[in-house]
């Protein structure tokens, strides 16, 4: 009994995902089509919503599969980047998407080699002074 | 967007044979932008075709003869290009790619 309990809450995030998603790309193609004058028909913005749902299922299946086979529990960027293998196109602008990404990542884990660098330039001696 | 991120555990719900697999932050970023991509490029075709028509409303007309192209360049192989010749196929056609696209989700 606690199993039917635990599919039917399973059901329902489910739905509500489905339904939170279908809205976000909703609201991401209205003002898409804003930009570039248009408006958009309901049924349009309805097909879209669930086009977009199915890919992203399959793209999640993709990822897992992806991770899986590499032997991780986490998927990472270079997965995402390997589900469009198939349109060149849209891996090259998903890799430089990650680029950017990479770039704002916050620096808690990674020290930027390259500003202590810059001061070399100009007064070598002082950082030495700082390392010891 | 903050339901990609249980999104990916509960797709992955189905093959539960160890524990879900989870995503980096990195990777959830990424799979927005892919998702955010997918959605601007079927408007963006869809008004191309709009703009042809001289119309300034995107409707299901304009959307259907943009649908097969779409789908298989973003899920498909993108080297399958439809012909000019062969839009009359459309209807079936683009019903044929939107079965498949749903059948998938349950067989995959």
């Amino acid at each position: 009994m606690n199993g039917s309990k635990g599919e039917e809450e399973e059901e329902s995030v489910r739905e509500l995902l489905r339904d939170r998603f279908r809205l976000s790309s909703i609201s991401i193609a209205r003002s898409e089509a804003l930009r570039g004058g248009m408006e958009v028909s309901d049924p349009v913005l309805a097909c879209i919503g669930d086009l977009s749902f199915k890919y992203a299922e399959k793209l999640a299946v993709d990822l897992e599969l992806f991770a899986r086979h590499a032997g991780r529990k986490s998927v990472n960027m270079e997965d995402v980047i390997l589900s469009t293998h198939r349109n060149e196109q849209l891996s090259v602008s998903l890799r430089s998407i990650s680029n950017t990404i990479k770039v704002k990542e916050p620096q808690s884990e990674k020290k930027r080699k390259k500003p202590p660098r810059k001061e070399d330039k100009s007064v070598p001696s002082t950082i030495h002074i700082d390392d010891l | 967007m903050e339901d990609e991120r249980t999104f990916d555990s509960v797709a992955a719900g189905p093959s539960k044979k160890n524990r879900s697999t989870s995503a980096n932050t990195n990777a959830l970023k990424l799979s927005c932008e892919l998702l955010r991509l997918f959605v601007i490029e079927a408007i963006q075709r869809a008004t191309t075709i709009a703009d042809a028509e001289g119309s300034t409303r995107i409707e299901a007309t304009h959307l259907e003869r943009i649908l097969p192209q779409f789908l298989l360049d973003f899920s498909g192989s993108p080297e399958l290009e439809i012909s000019e010749r062969k839009k009359h196929m459309n209807k079936k056609f683009i019903l044929n790619c939107y079965f498949t696209f749903s059948l998938t989700r349950f067989c995959g």
